[in-house]
């Protein structure tokens, strides 16, 4: 059976609630925001605290994130806080001291040393080097916001950043140039606090989550952000969502011998692009995905709602094509969909961490999938709101709807952090000295105990 | 300032280092019996109804005259004779998981299981001891507490054990009762009564707080900020906010 190993508590711990850990997007470090107002970088290779951010935020820090498109030699970390302001701090990575942020090659006992001396400063407000050109930069501060940022992400290949917070609005900004940042959006249709945003891997669209319990979906129309798409369901405030990678089909497996549904289910798949996961104080986890657009019209039966857009073929539809296993029993704070293997990691407030998989459904239903009882009613548990023509195609024969697909939990931990909350979990590269293949990966979970834990995932 | 006033611009503003984890050192909390972490908490937002009005003026508040019960007729344990001890509604299913009271009895503790039941998680708590946490907080409006108010009632808190043998996690529901169907103050009492039982119960339990049904018309809206994790804990950043509650708390033993 896949199970879970725990393999290190990242030290030390913070001794007050930590919210989410954003792994680097080259280097083998880990970034946590803390509530006592720092974010502390932990080294991957030996779990050792790196370095501390502290100093710039008044209030807790809810969220960070790596700025993936950044040059190489400098990392830029953007921090949102409970003080409604967003931070950009960097670091040159390049430089002599290294503070253990080379890529790969490094020896381990010369990263060790730089870790002790990281150590010994424990905290003490990011200055603890005496290398300048180590430390962390505060760069910029973003104010705009009117009360608590809850969340924030960079673009993936554009120069944009979204950032999000209970006075119900996202933001979108523009880098011009290195620290000059200009808003270009405030987009202000969700009507509850914007908890979670997420950017889609190939195209520039955004994603929220909401206190209103509804996801949407943000993009360009001609030269102003709107909303693309309203994806409801949800009975509870959405906490997060995440799309999968670009190229998530292929977590399928091989696109031989396949049957004829499973073909046309490929097939929409890859018109529809990146599918989005959800996860919800409901305590349901939902997977949405477009209906790509193949008629003019929208399918028969469908309310056609007064457009307010200026272009019709800016509207996107959106379905939930399936539900996960429900597995947890208290809001689920966080999903983390593995760009690597497809593999669905979930933690909430029951201190659980659970490992989902997406399989092709066996033809009768009735052969090795469903033997574990742990099977999902992919897509078989949902109201006919969830029509599409492309969910049609892919009925039963006795008209009962069963998804091509189906998603079946794994693996399962529960207290996994002690009996805390467990408010983040996310897919991290591996990195110790203990990796045993190629692109293994590891979870890292986020406790209110303060603790940073870092999981195997073995088959 | 009032409060309502602050609420809604928060963000910024002065006071800003009022950070909720110092207030372990306030008197009116517990820290020795919670081992580590921080109460859960978040921002509440005001209601469309909002706390517009005046404390000091006894003809502004929501409820000038409530009715106040008579202190011999609360529960206490001490004025009840041992036998009368109520029979709590999950009392039967307590002994459902005996290793979450003690862990060397239990037919087969987990290494890992019993190294990490500390003295806190053999305690055995019911509901007259979280009724005797939160009974003695005092109204944010009247210098009366909340029992003596009949907004906290012993009859209205539950506590569930763990779900499965696997979980070490209990849940304390209260429900609470507003002074007036009307009482825009319920959302601070809430998270008052929210406040004192993280800080004073051991981490293992999970605290829902809620509106009693059929006693507030904002009792959704109120009932989803209880419950909103965030909200409780940027609220209890918020300067303004954390007076109000420890003010609230400072009637507590």
């Amino acid at each position: 059976m896949p199970h879970l190993t725990h393999l290190a508590t990242c030290q030390p711990p913070c001794n007050t609630r930590t919210w989410l850990s954003a792994p680097h997007p080259y280097l083998p470090l880990l970034a946590t925001a803390c509530s006592d107002k720092s974010v502390r970088v932990y080294s991957l290779l030996n779990f050792r605290l790196e370095s501390t951010i502290s100093g710039g935020h008044k209030r807790s820090i809810r969220s960070c994130a790596w700025k993936s498109s950044a040059g190489k030699g400098e990392s830029v970390l953007g921090t949102g806080s409970f003080d409604a302001s967003a931070g950009i701090w960097r670091r040159w990575e390049g430089g002599g001291g290294g503070a253990g942020g080379k890529e790969g090659g490094k020896g381990e006992g010369e990263v060790e040393v730089d870790f002790t001396t990281g150590l010994a400063g424990g905290g003490g407000g990011g200055g603890d080097g005496d290398d300048g050109e180590d430390e962390w930069r505060f760069a910029v501060i973003l104010d705009g916001h009117d009360s608590e940022i809850k969340s924030l992400a960079f673009a993936p290949s554009a120069p944009l950043l979204a950032t999000c917070s209970r006075d119900k609005s996202v933001w979108i900004w523009e880098e011009l140039e290195d620290d000059n940042f200009e808003t270009v959006a405030v987009l202000q249709e969700h009507e509850g606090d914007v908890k979670c945003v997420a950017w889609h891997p190939a195209e520039e669209v955004l994603a929220s989550g909401s206190y209103d319990d509804n996801v949407r979906l943000w993009r360009e129309d001609v030269d102003d952000w709107a909303c693309c798409a309203l994806l409801a369901g949800h009975e509870g405030t959405v906490w997060w969502v995440e799309f999968e990678d670009g190229n998530g089909i292929y977590a399928l497996g091989s696109q031989e011998a396949l049957g004829r549904d499973q073909r046309a289910y490929v097939d929409v798949r890859l018109k529809a692009g990146a599918r989005l996961m959800s996860c919800s104080d409901d305590m349901t986890i939902r997977v949405w995905r477009r209906v790509p657009r193949e008629k003019p019209e929208l399918p028969a039966g469908q309310v056609k709602t007064a457009s307010i857009w200026k272009n019709r073929d800016f509207e996107e539809v959106w379905v939930e094509e399936a539900r996960l296993p429900q597995a947890h029993e208290r809001p689920v704070y966080c999903v983390s969909w593995s760009r690597k293997t497809g593999r669905v990691a979930s933690t909430g407030s029951d201190g659980k961490i659970v490992v989902y998989e997406e399989k092709w459904r066996s033809a009768a239903g009735v052969k090795n999938g469903d033997a574990d009882g742990d099977v999902s009613m992919s897509g078989g548990n949902t109201g006919p709101d969830m029509e599409d023509i492309t969910a049609k195609k892919l009925h039963g024969n006795d008209g009962h709807k069963v998804g091509v697909t189906e998603w079946t939990v794994v693996a399962e931990i529960d207290n996994a952090h002690d009996v805390f909350e467990v408010n983040h979990v996310i897919w991290a590269p591996r990195a110790d000295k203990g990796k045993r293949f190629e692109d293994e990966e590891v979870l890292v979970s986020t406790g209110d105990d303060g603790e940073v834990k870092v999981w195997t995932f073995d088959t | 300032m009032s409060v309502a006033e602050d609420w809604g611009r928060n963000g910024g503003g002065v006071g800003t280092r009022a950070d909720f984890l110092n207030t372990s050192s306030h008197p009116t909390t517990t820290p020795e019996r919670r081992a580590r972490g921080t109460s859960a908490a978040r921002q509440l937002q005001p209601t469309q109804t909002g706390i517009r009005k005046s404390s000091n003026m006894e003809a502004d508040k929501d409820n000038a005259n409530p009715t106040i019960i008579n202190p011999s007729d609360l529960p206490s344990r001490r004025r009840s004779a041992p036998t009368a001890k109520r029979a709590g509604l999950f009392d039967a299913l307590t002994p459902a998981y005996p290793s979450l009271v003690d862990a060397s009895s239990s037919p087969e503790p987990s290494p890992s299981e019993a190294s990490l039941s500390s003295d806190e998680e053999t305690e055995d708590i019911d509901e007259q001891e979280v009724y005797d946490l939160i009974s003695t907080i005092s109204d944010p409006e009247h210098p009366l507490s909340l029992g003596s108010l009949g907004v906290v009632k012993l009859e209205d808190i539950a506590i569930l054990p763990p779900t499965s043998p696997r979980s070490r996690i209990s849940t304390v529901t209260v429900l609470v009762t507003p002074t007036t169907s009307a009482c825009s103050l319920t959302t601070v009492i809430g998270l008052g009564v929210k406040v004192r039982l993280v800080n004073a119960l051991p981490p293992r339990f999970r605290i829902d707080v809620r509106i009693k049904p059929g006693t507030s018309g904002t009792a959704g809206e109120v009932n989803k900020q209880l419950g909103d994790k965030e909200r409780v804990a940027a609220a209890m950043e918020n300067k303004s906010l954390l007076n109000v509650v420890n003010n609230m708390l400072a009637t507590c033993e």
